[in-house]
């Protein structure tokens, strides 16, 4: 029987009063998990309470929040058991708590949403679940090389022209991909705490100001982060900084897309940062000015 | 024990040993061929209002602009998608692009044949005794000596067809707008926040992430520079 063929069957939605099948819940009352059923029937345990809700595609939108409450749940077992595996995972920030949980709730929302309305069979189903928990897992854990080799795992069969794009399936793997980008730059970069043995916290402001160093705002942080590349062996602002600081900011590039030109990968050749430890001050100028971003209008800028 | 080391004065790397031959003073004597061509649809990323009306600099700034402003030209490629990854595919590496929604995407139709100079073209390349490099370098001030070159030894030539540095195969245009603008039948498409679809796909295909496509990322939008 499709999926399609079960829902007529059910005919419409029906909600059981919470705890009428609390007895569900035995030996995990304090834990929260979620149940999603094919057959329209969603369990939900939430804490001391269960609900079953039974929905169809026009009720959908109705159950909602007890559905965002329930991947919230997942988010937090997920994290629970991430935390759990000190030995073998990295610890999750605390900061990082919030955007994590955010995107573990979208993505197995998604997963929910796919149980009891899309045309799939369980074991589609049983495989997107472990693929999203398995890029979850790298996200928060992995090397730039898993993360690379996830981001390439997770480019959609047929990404071409002319290939209608599913626009929620697009948003999900972008937001993906700037986490990945994220993860990436926090690695590559010093927090205000870790710089704060060398540098003030008011003096790095100062030296922003100056145009001797730039810093980082990411979603996964409370303050900013700054990429370690532009400081020397004893922290200190690279001579060049002010001249690229200055190079990219009339490119138009924000602090984050000077940090990712710098650092990027180019046609197997050597990246910014090693052609700047290379003398080659020149070729990294170039390669700014070779940028193409939303510049302001120059005062001599010709016009026809 | 004595050691010897020549890295400290070796130039690093060694003086471009690939680096784009310099434009001489002239074409040689058997100038390269142009071909007439009626090109299908290309595609333009841009910020000015009127593609046939672009920013021009004094001192020129991308690949084949004219190296004193004295000639206006444009740029467009064969491929909409493409035309991504050739305006902000800048590393090999996945991006995330910022503040680039209210950029315009433009296609382009032809009203009659033009005179392309086609550095594709192996004969060409052969002819100006140049390889695929004029295409990817991005030595800029070479490549604008080079567009000179060809502009004014060459008053036939209308554009110059180039393959991608990052499009590969979907070649771009770049078109000398004082011989060929009234070829050229610009359709604005809107900007990139009114094409999103097409705006992810092409991050899809080249690991680009533009920002304004996760608007809960940041709730505000983020500093450009703390």
């Amino acid at each position: 029987m499709t999926t399609q063929s079960r829902r007529q069957a059910s005919g419409g939605a029906r909600r059981h009063a919470p705890g009428a099948e609390r007895s569900r819940g035995g030996a995990h009352k304090r834990a929260s998990r979620v149940t999603a059923r094919r057959t329209h029937d969603v369990h939900l345990v939430v804490g001391d309470e269960q609900d079953v809700i039974s929905v169809d595609a026009e009720t959908e939108l109705n159950y909602l929040p007890v559905l965002r409450t329930a991947t919230r749940n997942v988010a937090e077992l997920l994290l629970r058991a991430l935390k759990s595996e000190e030995a073998s995972r990295k610890r999750v920030a605390g900061q990082r708590v919030e955007p994590v949980e955010r995107a573990a709730e979208a993505v197995i929302g998604r997963l929910m949403r796919d149980a009891y309305s899309s045309d799939i069979t369980d074991a589609q189903l049983s495989d997107r679940a472990q693929v999203a928990i398995d890029a979850f897992n790298v996200v928060l854990s992995g090397d730039r090389r898993q993360l690379d080799s996830m981001i390439e795992a997770l480019k959609p069969v047929g990404a071409e022209a002319g290939v209608p794009v599913d626009l929620e399936q697009a948003r999900a793997r972008a937001r993906l991909r700037m986490q990945a980008i994220y993860r990436r730059l926090l690695e590559e970069a010093l927090t205000v705490g870790q710089l704060r043995p060398y540098k003030s916290r008011q003096r790095l402001q100062q030296l922003r100001d100056e145009g001797r160093l730039f810093a980082i705002k990411t979603p996964f942080e409370r303050g900013l982060v700054y990429p370690v590349w532009q400081f020397d062996e004893n922290y200190d602002p690279l001579l060049a900084m002010p001249k690229l600081i200055r190079t990219a900011r009339e490119a138009g590039l924000s602090a984050l897309g000077l940090h990712q030109v710098m650092t990027g990968r180019r046609e197997n050749a050597k990246t910014g940062v090693e052609l700047l430890a290379g003398g080659r001050e020149d070729l990294v100028l170039g390669m700014l000015r070779a940028v193409d971003r939303g510049a302001a209008e120059p005062a001599d800028a010709l016009h026809r | 024990m004595r050691v010897s080391s020549t890295r400290a004065t070796k130039p690093w790397p060694p003086v471009e040993p690939d680096a784009v031959p310099d434009a001489p003073a002239r074409l040689p004597s058997r100038p390269p061929r142009l071909r007439r061509e009626r090109p299908g649809v290309i595609w333009r990323l841009h910020r000015e209002a009127d593609p046939n009306r672009p920013r021009r600099y004094p001192a020129g700034k991308w690949r084949f602009d004219a190296p004193t402003g004295s000639y206006p030209v444009t740029y467009a490629n064969v491929s909409k998608h493409h035309v991504f990854v050739e305006v902000f595919g800048d590393v090999d590496d996945a991006q995330i692009i910022e503040g680039e929604s209210g950029r315009k995407l433009s296609s382009a139709s032809f009203r009659r044949s033009i005179q392309v100079l086609d550095l594709g073209d192996s004969a060409v390349l052969r002819a100006l005794r140049l390889d695929l490099r004029i295409s990817t370098t991005i030595d800029y001030a070479r490549t604008m000596r080079w567009s000179e070159l060809l502009h004014d030894s060459l008053d036939d030539a209308e554009a110059i067809r180039y393959l991608g540095r990052k499009g590969g195969r979907e070649d771009n245009y770049c078109f000398f707008l004082d011989r060929c603008a009234d070829a050229l039948e610009w359709r604005c498409c809107g900007d990139l926040a009114s094409n999103e679809a097409l705006v992810l796909e092409a991050g899809d295909m080249f690991d680009l992430v533009f920002d304004f496509t996760i608007p809960t990322a940041w709730g505000t939008p983020p500093p450009r520079w703390p």
